[in-house]
């Protein structure tokens, strides 16, 4: 469950029921991936595209924050 | 008939007894105590309450009483007893009425889970309530008795109800807690509310109780919407300032000052999600109590 606002995002994860404050990127990103899998180019054309910014500003963000979320099991690599 | 106007032996007698009980918001208290001076305070600050007839239900069972056996000898000495169990270490006998006030917070905070419980003081105008979240000696009581006492509505100075089914803040109308330096300061900016005489020694320092008013307790059944959460902060010598505070830090922060967030899980998540869409949040620093008081005035539409 993901709510965002203008600064940031709160996320409830069910199976922990931890809730986590996101930075806004990452709250896009996991709202994208809630729709399902998507590779890293496509993850930072739609969080680009939400902050109306150029792809290349987040492009080289999204594997650290990829790599932050799984941390959080929040989100996991999907199987080639 | 109102509880101030039973006379004190009579009030004495009945909680001797079988005990009274007393409805303080969508809660009964069944209460017993011998102690006369739990009466004299009970009389004081629940005054404009009715007593429940003594077969109503009864949320919570609770008696306050002095200790048996050889403990007498440690000096007078009152217990907090819930469902007939002891819940807390016991206090000196003189503490007898904030004993009661807080052991009814306990009871609410650690039972009531059809409610999403926040640490925080709630006061309404117009239909649309203030949520004030803080942690102790942050002058949220203080604000929230001055607030009160220039025509805002007292939902509770201590525990914000959010009813799970619909998010709506549901009142207490209890008397609100002052400790040390706010007692002087409440009682000489509104000298017409009904105040107790201090508490002294206690963990929290020196504490009275100021009742609640009438025409809030004659409102308790209605409930409010929440419209901005107002992180309150009393700096002595500050200018009154009032600051956008971030939407989801200020999740984070009711969340944490929640007492069963964690225990109600997703529903809680969802519950305080819509709460914080729908407010305005702010920080909130003063010194000056006339200048918050207008500030509370003209708090932005939200």
């Amino acid at each position: 469950m993901l709510r965002c606002w203008a600064d940031a995002c709160v996320c409830y994860a069910s199976p922990s029921g931890d809730t986590h404050l996101l930075p806004l990127a990452q709250g896009l990103l996991l709202q994208r991936l809630e729709q399902g899998p998507a590779p890293a180019s496509e993850l930072a054309a739609f969080v680009a595209a939400a902050l109306e910014l150029p792809v290349g500003a987040v492009g080289t963000a999204v594997p650290e924050m990829l790599s932050e979320l799984g941390a959080l099991k929040l989100v996991e690599a999907a199987a080639p | 008939m109102k509880i101030g106007a039973y006379p004190e032996s009579a009030l004495q007698h009945a909680l001797a007894g079988s005990g009274i009980r007393l409805r303080t918001g969508p809660f009964v208290f069944a209460i017993e105590s011998r102690i006369a001076a739990l009466a004299a305070g009970i009389r004081l600050l629940y005054g404009e309450h009715s007593l429940e007839a003594e077969d109503r239900f009864a949320d919570f069972h609770i008696r306050l009483r002095r200790p048996h056996g050889l403990r007498h000898l440690f000096g007078p000495q009152v217990f907090f007893d819930f469902e007939g169990f002891s819940s807390f270490k016991p206090l000196p006998l003189a503490q007898a009425f904030p004993m009661l006030e807080w052991g009814m917070n306990w009871c609410i905070a650690t039972h009531a889970e059809h409610y999403l419980i926040i640490h925080a003081a709630v006061i309404e105008r117009a239909g649309r309530a203030v949520i004030m979240p803080a942690p102790p000696g942050s002058g949220k009581s203080t604000l929230c008795a001055a607030l009160v006492s220039r025509g805002w509505r007292l939902l509770s100075d201590e525990l914000t109800l959010v009813r799970l089914a619909d998010g709506a803040l549901v009142p207490l109308a209890r008397p609100i807690s002052l400790k040390n330096q706010s007692i002087e300061v409440i009682r000489a900016f509104a000298p017409d509310l009904v105040m107790s005489a201090p508490v002294h020694d206690t963990v929290k320092g020196s504490v009275a109780h100021l009742r609640a008013p009438t025409d809030s307790l004659a409102r308790v059944e209605e409930t409010a919407q929440p419209a901005w959460v107002v992180f309150p902060q009393y700096r002595a010598g500050s200018p009154t300032v009032l600051a956008p505070h971030p939407k989801a830090q200020a999740f984070m922060e009711l969340g944490s000052q929640s007492f069963n967030y964690t225990r109600l899980g997703r529903r809680a998540f969802e519950v305080l999600a819509d709460l914080v869409e729908h407010s305005r949040c702010f920080d909130f620093r003063y010194s000056s109590l006339d200048e918050a008081i207008r500030a509370f005035d003209t708090l932005p539409s939200p």
